[in-house]
């Protein structure tokens, strides 16, 4: 990873002594222009070769289509992503992800794969006219000392409507041999029936806080230490959270400097990164981004280190960085080849591509083969399933050109 | 009918509105198919790049048509754009309400959608001495599949008992839609007004009838996205609304139920510039111009282009004639109409022998709105042509010139 960087900075002075050379001696010798806007470290690719495949690969404004309440709520539950602590904060260790997901207004289609939500959570949502959330859980993936905490943010009309379905929750969550674990912090009850997996739940204005924690093993003490930990980090996170006026909700940004603009988008009836649910597309500050990706002690370091102040997702994922040095860092970053991954040829025309097969497939989107590209301060994730060693990747290499095409076309 | 560029026809559930779009353009395609016209063509040409020579009416008229004695039902809707100049603009009382439109009459032969649901054959028994009515919507979005809307209706009946028993009817049956499983649920109270009777329909919207005298005003609030907040924020807003309708109505001269037949049914010849649908239709006949803006999808706009153009006469039947103060006038009113479209349409070119025409094609082509539309100015006049194809619109442009040329 570093040295590639640093031979990227060489070849970026080599290109600005040429260039600075060719246009003294030749300034009217344009006969051979590539697109784009090349900076030094660059090697643009000339985009008339690419192969796009079904792939629009023009940069195109960012409508979706709000035409149902359903999809109007999701709207104000992107944005709540943003004030969800990150369990990783939690305690050391919870860097990987178990879950994130929107929990539509009708709770139809949960996976909840940590079982935070009571079964009868579609019911409750139905009685207390729930709006949306949103649920982050991460673990250790310890196989022997499994820890975790999962956290679900929920809004409802108003704080009664709030408390009565926390109640509900409650009286759900009730279980033989589950008492009460006494936590620090106001208005939370929390409980559990073995001491090793605990959840609470607590009501801030119209939203339900309702988390979970597991400890390694049976120990009141430490869980409840943890719940309280949760706790206190959640309320801290939706500090600054107010609720959208139902009636404004269509009315927030869907995109933000362009940044969805800047995004793969799918073809109809194409699905090249299969997000698992695609309501998770849209343009996230930092934090909230930081809950797609799976290891988020290693992410949230690269996102301070390379300055990401904005990611974008849809059928490609954009991170915006600090500069093109920084693009090319994060780049190496995310396509790291693992002990059971492999490293997959370019795509065709593309050196600043990096491509790789992964042994396991990504928690958040399902990708089992990556490809990033490097355009400026922009760096483009396309994903593809698993990609047989005979076989050439056409489709992961399509979504590559075309998502590199619309950066390169971008201003 | 729906009427031309018509953004929408709001009220009811959206879905059976879906329905009732549908009928209208079968039923304009019929009324078009139906047109049999002498077309002869205008010899002399007006200033400017257009010969009347080279253009191409089709089979449309191209003199202003005599309008003879109205028949019942067209001097009914006439009256009732009458009552319409007293119906209170939307967007004057939330400024959340910018996309209007859907001004129509209310009369026997043209019932909205609360007289004439669920069942058609109770529909006499609660229009029983309805004498005229308009009806103007609103929404918040322009997409008006989501958020806040409200349709305002009023009703004029022959006796007081009879707008009082309409209102009762209604509501009693707003509240008891069939087949509902969340039928009569506890009646609402608009705050302020004890007189009127509010209900929470099953579709959670709010449906609330005011008896004044024979006059009857409906509002229907709905608002699915804020729908979790419950019923107080529409009856507020249906508050405001009726507080507003009730500065106005005191202002509405009704004409005498025994001379509505025999009123003047062309003013100043307005109609008769219209290109005929040749069935007539709930918004068909001359307005002044607060009863047009309730028919606007762009009320807001438009009232300050109006103001500015001095438009004070439009006249609705297949196309629409706006007569403003000056040739100058209705060229400003042309270039803020069009704007207006913008959203909407995307700028085509005008008709080969109309260079003064502007066109636009509907960008959303499964919009409840006519495909293609033209507006051409002649003189102080401006007009406002829809068509389905590429073809008729050209034919309706050209014709609808003729007319305005030969109009005097």
């Amino acid at each position: 990873m570093r040295s590639r960087t640093f031979r990227r900075a060489g070849l970026g002075l080599l290109t600005l002594v040429l260039a600075a050379v060719a246009g003294i001696s030749t300034a009217d010798a344009t006969s051979t222009t590539v697109p784009g806007h090349a900076v030094p470290g660059m090697t643009p690719a000339d985009l008339d070769t690419l192969e796009f495949g079904p792939y629009a690969a023009n940069p195109a404004d960012y409508r979706p289509a709000l035409d149902s309440v359903g999809a109007v709520y999701q709207v104000e539950a992107r944005r709540m992503f943003g004030y969800v602590a990150d369990p990783s904060d939690i305690a050391p260790g919870l860097n990987f992800l178990s879950d994130v997901e929107i929990i539509a207004s009708d709770a139809i289609g949960i996976r909840d794969n940590d079982h935070l939500l009571p079964r009868n959570f579609p019911a409750i949502a139905a009685a207390r006219n729930f709006i949306g959330g949103v649920v982050v859980g991460r673990n250790n993936r310890s196989g022997r000392a499994r820890e975790s905490a999962t956290i679900a943010l929920l809004r409802f009309p108003d704080e009664v409507a709030a408390r009565a379905a926390a109640a509900d929750i409650n009286g759900a969550l009730g279980s033989p041999g589950r008492h009460p674990i006494p936590i620090a912090g106001p208005d939370a009850q929390a409980g559990s029936a073995d001491n090793a997996i605990g959840q609470l739940v607590s009501v801030r204005g119209p939203y339900v806080v309702v988390g979970q924690a597991r400890v390694s093993r049976p120990d009141p003490v430490a869980l409840a230490a943890r719940l309280s930990t949760l706790a206190q980090a959640q309320f801290a996170a939706m500090a600054e959270l107010t609720p959208t006026p139902l009636d404004d909700i269509p009315d927030l940004p869907q995109d933000r400097d362009a940044m969805m603009r800047r995004a793969l988008t799918d073809p109809g009836g194409v699905s090249a990164l299969d997000y698992a649910n695609t309501s998770l597309q849209g343009a996230y500050g930092p934090r909230a981004a930081l809950h797609f990706e799976d290891d988020a002690a290693l992410m949230r370091r690269v996102f301070a280190g390379d300055g990401v102040d904005l990611v974008a997702q849809n059928a490609g994922k954009i991170y915006r960085t600090r500069d093109l040095d920084a693009a090319f860092r994060l780049q190496a970053t995310l396509t790291i080849v693992g002990p059971d991954d492999r490293e997959l040829a370019n795509p065709p025309g593309i050196t600043d591509a990096h491509c790789v097969q992964r042994g396991q497939a990504d928690p958040a989107t399902n990708a089992q083969s990556v490809c990033v590209v490097v355009y400026g301060r922009y760096v483009g994730l396309v994903g593809a399933g698993t990609v047989p060693a005979t076989k050439t990747p056409d489709a992961l290499y399509q979504r590559a050109a075309a998502q590199y095409s619309i950066l390169a076309r971008s201003r | 009918m729906r009427h031309i560029l018509s953004r929408r026809t709001i009220g009811g559930r959206r879905r059976r509105r879906r329905i009732a779009r549908l009928a209208a353009a079968v039923i304009i395609s019929a009324a078009i198919a139906l047109i049999i016209a002498i077309a002869p063509h205008g010899s002399s040409t007006e200033s400017g790049a257009v010969h009347l020579g080279t253009l191409d009416p089709g089979s449309y008229p191209t003199v202003p048509r005599a309008v003879s004695t109205p028949t019942d039902a067209d001097a009914a809707v006439q009256e009732s754009i009458r009552l319409g100049e007293f119906v209170t603009l939307l967007s004057d009382v939330d400024p959340r309400l910018a996309y209007g439109g859907g001004g129509k009459a209310v009369t026997p032969q043209y019932p909205p959608d609360s007289l004439a649901y669920p069942y058609p054959d109770q529909t006499a028994a609660r229009a029983a001495g309805l004498i005229a009515g308009w009806t103007t919507g609103a929404t918040h979005r322009p997409n008006d599949a989501i958020g806040l809307q409200i349709q305002l209706t009023v009703l004029r009946f022959g006796t007081a008992d009879q707008a009082a028993r309409a209102g009762n009817l209604m509501a009693d049956n707003a509240s008891n839609l069939p087949g509902q499983p969340r039928a009569n649920r506890a009646p609402l109270a608009v705050p302020g007004y004890s007189g009127a009777r509010s209900v929470l329909t099953a579709f959670d919207t709010v449906d609330s009838w005011l008896p004044q005298g024979e006059l009857l005003v409906g509002v229907h609030a709905e608002d699915d996205i804020a729908e979790p907040d419950g019923p107080a924020p529409l009856l507020d807003l249906t508050r405001r609304v009726l507080d507003k309708q009730l500065e106005l109505l005191p202002g509405y001269p009704p004409t005498p139920a025994d001379q509505i037949a025999t009123a003047p049914s062309d003013i100043a010849g307005m109609l008769g510039r219209t290109l005929p649908n040749g069935s007539g239709g709930a918004t068909m006949g001359v307005y002044a111009a607060h009863a047009a803006l309730t028919g606007d999808g762009y009320p807001v706009a438009s009232a300050l282009a109006f103001r500015d153009a001095g438009v004070d006469l439009m006249a609705r039947d297949l196309t629409t004639v706006y007569r403003t103060a000056d040739q100058a006038a209705a060229r400003r009113l042309q270039t803020a109409l069009s704007g207006e479209r913008a959203a909407q349409y995307e700028p085509i070119a005008p008709p080969p022998g109309l260079p003064v025409a502007t066109c636009g094609h509907l960008r959303d082509k499964t919009a409840a709105a006519a495909q293609y539309y033209c507006s051409v100015p002649y003189g102080r006049y401006l007009a406002e042509v829809p068509a389905e194809q590429p073809r008729d619109l050209q034919q309706r442009a050209d014709a609808q010139y003729e007319l305005l040329t030969s109009g005097g």
